[in-house]
């Protein structure tokens, strides 16, 4: 009903835009499992971290071990660490370090990180 | 003379091209859909920071010929879809970009999905790192 604005024209609705060329059509996707296996070596190369499991604790694991979801991703992991180091900090740094990489590596955000602290013990490596 | 040998040949193709593309996919490179699957995988291995096709982790990328399969390579008419394993050389979206721009020519007018169905880690075992479940 408002389409006539003036003798003879009217409003066109907003044209679609144009397509991007055909060599940038198509989207990218990312494997849960590529995010994993990228988390848990940066993960690993945390000194103190021992060593690096995929997924949850034993209780109230999720149900994988990451999860794409578009351009972000949540990760699960759980590690042991070494005996005297403190582990809030163990646990931020590991934090940063899997972050960055993800990022880095596959242009992923990681949004969600749990960190599971399933074993404390042994010698800094 | 010797020109009237090829030109009926040529003549009848277009009606039994695809057919004959069909029971004669391992000779020559033609223009039949399966094909342009194996040329699109020959493509995409080439690309630098890609180690291998996969078939994706339920195995549907793949596209059937007689008596072979090719996989990570699925061809239809909107859509190529091509599922590979990655090398860690490189960011993951340059390798997809360039698997892209690779097939863009063959993909024509269609888009073309990129799959990174896994990755392939040379100077980490992540078995000395990761204990499985």
């Amino acid at each position: 009903m408002t389409a006539a604005t003036g003798a003879g024209t009217f409003a066109v609705p907003g044209q679609r835009p144009a397509p991007p060329p055909p060599e940038v059509r198509g989207r990218t996707r990312i494997a849960d499992q590529v995010v994993t296996k990228i988390a848990c070596c940066a993960a690993g190369e945390v000194p103190e971290v021992l060593r690096v499991r995929p997924g949850g604790g034993t209780w109230r694991s999720p149900s994988s071990d990451a999860e794409v979801h578009g351009e972000q991703a949540a990760v699960y992991l759980s590690v042991s660490v070494a005996y005297p180091s403190p582990l809030r900090e163990v646990a931020a740094r590991v934090r940063q370090h899997v972050i960055a990489r993800v990022a880095a590596q596959t242009g992923l955000d990681v949004t969600h990180l749990d960190v599971t602290i399933t074993d404390f013990g042994g010698d800094l490596s | 003379m010797t020109d009237t040998g090829p030109a009926p040949r040529s003549g009848a193709s277009p009606g039994t091209g695809t057919r004959q593309a069909g029971s004669g996919a391992d000779d020559g490179l033609g223009t039949g859909p399966e094909n342009e699957a194996l040329a699109i995988a020959e493509r995409a291995r080439s690309c630098d920071g890609v180690a291998a096709l996969s078939s994706g982790p339920f195995g549907t990328v793949a596209t059937y010929l007689p008596g072979r399969r090719v996989a990570g390579v699925s061809v239809n008419d909107r859509t190529v879809e091509i599922a590979i394993v990655a090398t860690m050389d490189r960011p993951l979206p340059e390798t997809a970009d360039e698997v892209r721009r690779a097939v863009s020519d063959l993909a024509g007018e269609r888009r073309v999905d990129v799959r990174i169905a896994d990755i392939r880690i040379d100077d980490i075992r992540v078995d000395d790192i990761v204990e499985g479940p």
